[in-house]
């Protein structure tokens, strides 16, 4: 499932955190303190479960050097390397076969925590005498953007490689007659695994 | 772009969600849920904006026995990088 389709939940379920904020508000002794919190909690979760809807790709390169052998037709040397470097590409879909983006539950704490310190911090400010809303918001925006900021770079990133054919592969060699000639040889599709980080 | 270039976009858009609601909430007649709807809107197409301009590095392992035209075969792992950049048109998140 890719962003775009997790992008409509996200939006639902903020949507929702700020309607449970706001009905738990109007109820008497309702706590501002436990308020904020769930909706710390529900936004933060909510951000995670979208994060982790990405589909991951990647241009990949083979370094090659890889040592090859088993060549039937190598009766002189059964020796060779892949020779070349190569080409392939990298697919991650945390909703298909493991591979994507993965987030630790510690780093989604963190990001709750952020979230409810920037909430609690605009409530603080706003109930400050000659409190400025632009400021207020302005406040808010910055650390919301912080904790999102530091939780997306938290992101663990693994990937399903596959590595296209084509790599020279040197050093077979074949008895020829009185003298050896080389084994003419390249690779054939591989596969691989990819892990990595986000920027 | 990486996510770094992008803090200062998902700042203002927030803000601006958040600006958006308090100027629509400020309306006679203002009706919350449809405020909320909005900035609901406003915050997660920020973050959604935001985190597309992602991009990945990785460490690439390639298996053991990736076969040759010759019929042999690789006896050890090799290795490799990826790059998924939207910038560059080599992929990233989707």
């Amino acid at each position: 499932m890719p962003l775009s389709a997790g992008h409509p939940t996200l939006k639902d379920e903020i949507e929702t955190a700020y309607n449970d904020a706001k009905e738990a508000g109007t109820e008497d002794g309702a706590d501002p303190d436990a308020i904020i919190a769930q909706l710390a909690e529900d936004i933060g979760n909510a951000i995670h479960k979208y994060m982790e809807t990405a589909l991951v790709t990647t241009f990949v390169t083979a370094f090659g050097g890889q040592n090859s052998a088993g060549a039937p037709t190598a009766t002189a040397v059964p020796a060779a390397v892949v020779a070349a470097p190569g080409t392939g590409s990298g697919t991650g879909d945390a909703s298909g076969a493991g591979a994507g983006l993965a987030f630790g539950s510690p780093d989604v704490n963190t990001l709750i925590s952020d979230i409810e310190t920037a909430n609690q911090d605009a409530k603080a400010a706003g109930s400050e005498d000659g409190a400025d809303p632009g400021d207020i918001i302005s406040t808010l925006a910055t650390g919301l953007k912080d904790g999102i900021h530091k939780f997306a770079l938290t992101a663990e990133v693994t990937t399903d490689v596959t590595i296209d054919a084509g790599q020279t592969v040197s050093g077979y060699m074949m008895v020829s007659g009185p003298s050896t000639a080389p084994v003419p040889a390249a690779t054939v599709t591989g596969t691989g695994s990819g892990e990595g980080s986000l920027s | 772009m990486a996510l770094g270039s992008s803090t200062s976009t998902l700042k203002s858009d927030i803000e601006t969600a958040y600006n958006d609601a308090k100027e629509a909430g400020s309306e006679d007649g203002a009706d919350p849920g449809a405020v909320i709807a909005a900035l609901a809107e406003g915050v997660a197409q920020a973050i959604h904006d935001y985190f597309l301009t992602a991009t990945v590095t990785t460490e690439v392992t390639i298996d053991t026995g990736q076969s040759d035209t010759a019929g042999g075969s690789t006896t050890n792992d090799g290795s490799g990088s990826g790059i998924g950049d939207p910038d560059s048109g080599t992929g990233g998140l989707t």
